[in-house]
């Protein structure tokens, strides 16, 4: 378990260095690129920008689950540690979404559930992500596009794109929301630890 | 008390009806080198895989030093797996930097020599800023071996360790087993398909054969009761009589029999001058074992 701290803390830094330069490079394209003339075509690029930046923050986690798992299973790792401390790993995904709602002038609620229907959607492409592992490329191929699905939902849904749609603020301001979105991921987590106990490498 | 690592009744079904293992039943003693040998597919990767708890036994149980191996970092800790890595994205630390990967070594084996792993990157000629996924298979053999001798865990095994590596690195890797071996006295596993060059390293043999143990012990003993007789065919079948013939060959008026025999059985051998006996080595035993028919003549 020490060792996959360690090495998981290690590994968070540089996947936050790497969220940070998304961050940037959406602020360089949607802040400062499209800032002089507001029209639709920019509104989309716009949103177009936010949902390649979420998915991208989605999937660094994955690659770290992935990559890492074989890498930290190779060299000693328990199946406990490293799903526990896997969980770590969706804290860039989070930050990117709490940014994205903050972004969006939203406060209170729909921040919170945000965030939680962010960590819902990783948990849920972990999932994904392990199925792939026993499937082998079919698997990879169905967890790619699980992958872009959940990570382009959660981003949308998580930086409030769904605004200019309309009806998806009201859904993310129902109050029960959070609590949904918990339950889910409590859910998705129990299956996927499951699935992960008896995994072979 | 020395600790062993010992699998008993081990079996691992892989969907539903592959038995890759069937009831193995093995104990690595410490300072030993092992050899695991085994034609493509007996089950050898699998067997290390469970041995090191990254592959989950169907059936059976491992333990080292008495205490469970599965989910026991402590006792992890004291085993390095130095497998063969795969090419395939996501299937295995790929975008990983050498650098990087030798770090992560270094924060989860708690015997780690960093300056040893430094010497041997230099001497390999290894570039620690390079990706994994961007090395030959050659440089992919050195880092593997890289990480099982730097690991110092009193049991290392090393799969597949002189795959894709050339004549001299194979050589080097050899002398480096054998030098490390002198000063640490720990246990190593080697698996390995190049039994000409690699028989005289190994101390003990376990072979395996389709999912079963089908020798294991001193690798001289088991040599030692393997011989190769020739002669005229009439000659030859009256020699062997009433012995283990476990693979035979006939050439015109001459034949070639491999026969398994104890010390009594062939200083009778050895007093029949129609017939010629020669010494086997380890590859061609374990040629004549897994592709036997095994019969009394």
């Amino acid at each position: 378990m020490k060792g996959t701290v360690r090495f998981a803390i290690w590994w968070l830094k540089k996947q936050l260095l790497a969220t940070l330069g998304i961050l940037l490079a959406y602020f360089v394209i949607t802040k400062v690129l499209f800032s002089t003339s507001v029209s639709t075509s920019n509104v989309f690029l716009q949103n177009f920008g936010n949902i390649i930046a979420g998915a991208v923050a989605f999937l660094l986690p994955w690659t770290w689950f992935l990559e890492g798992k074989h890498l930290a299973f190779s060299m000693g790792a328990t199946r406990k540690g490293f799903f526990l401390v896997g969980q770590m790993h969706k804290l860039p995904a989070v930050l990117i979404s709490l940014m994205f709602l903050l972004l969006a002038g939203q406060r209170g609620l729909p921040v919170v559930s945000g965030a939680v229907s962010a960590f819902a959607a990783a948990c849920m492409s972990e999932c994904m992500g392990i199925w792939s592992c026993r499937m082998g490329r079919k698997g990879l191929i169905l967890f790619t596009i699980m992958a872009g699905l959940f990570g382009g939902l959660g981003a949308l849904g998580s930086m409030g794109v769904f605004q200019d749609i309309g009806f998806v603020l009201q859904w993310i301001q129902n109050p029960l929301l959070p609590w949904g979105s918990l339950l889910l991921s409590a859910v998705l987590l129990a299956v996927s630890w499951q699935m992960f106990r008896k995994m072979d490498v | 008390m020395e600790k062993t690592l010992q699998a008993k009744a081990l079996t691992k079904v892989y969907n539903k009806n592959k038995k890759a293992l069937d009831g193995v039943d093995v104990v690595f003693r410490p300072g030993c080198i092992y050899g695991l040998i085994g034609r493509n597919g007996a089950g050898k990767t699998t067997l290390l895989s469970c041995l090191t708890a990254q592959a989950n036994p169907t059936q059976g149980e491992i333990t080292y030093g008495g205490e469970k191996v599965w989910e026991n970092a402590a006792v992890l800790g004291e085993i390095c797996f130095a497998r063969e890595m795969s090419p395939i994205l996501f299937m295995g630390p790929n975008t990983y930097k050498v650098k990087d990967y030798l770090r992560a070594a270094r924060m989860y084996y708690p015997h780690w020599d960093e300056a040893y792993a430094k010497r041997l990157v230099e001497q390999f000629g290894l570039e620690p800023k390079k990706r994994i996924n961007a090395l030959s298979k050659g440089m992919l053999s050195m880092l593997t071996i890289v990480l099982a001798m730097a690991s110092m865990a009193p049991i290392t095994i090393l799969d597949e360790p002189v795959a894709g590596l050339d004549v001299v690195a194979r050589e080097q890797f050899y002398k480096l087993l054998l030098e490390d071996y002198e000063n640490t006295q720990r246990t190593f596993i080697v698996s390995t398909h190049i039994l000409e060059e690699a028989a005289t390293i190994f101390e003990e043999v376990v072979l395996l054969d389709k999912g079963k143990i089908l020798e294991q012990g001193n690798t001289e003993e088991l040599v030692s009761q393997f011989h190769y007789v020739s002669g005229k065919k009439e000659d030859v079948e009256q020699a062997v009589e009433g012995m283990k013939v476990l693979s035979q060959e006939t050439m015109g008026k001459t034949k070639g029999v491999v026969v398994r025999c104890g010390a009594e059985q062939l200083e009778i051998l050895q007093q029949n001058t129609t017939v010629d006996i020669s010494p086997m080595n380890l590859q061609k035993v374990f040629i004549a074992l897994t592709t036997s028919n095994c019969k009394e003549a």
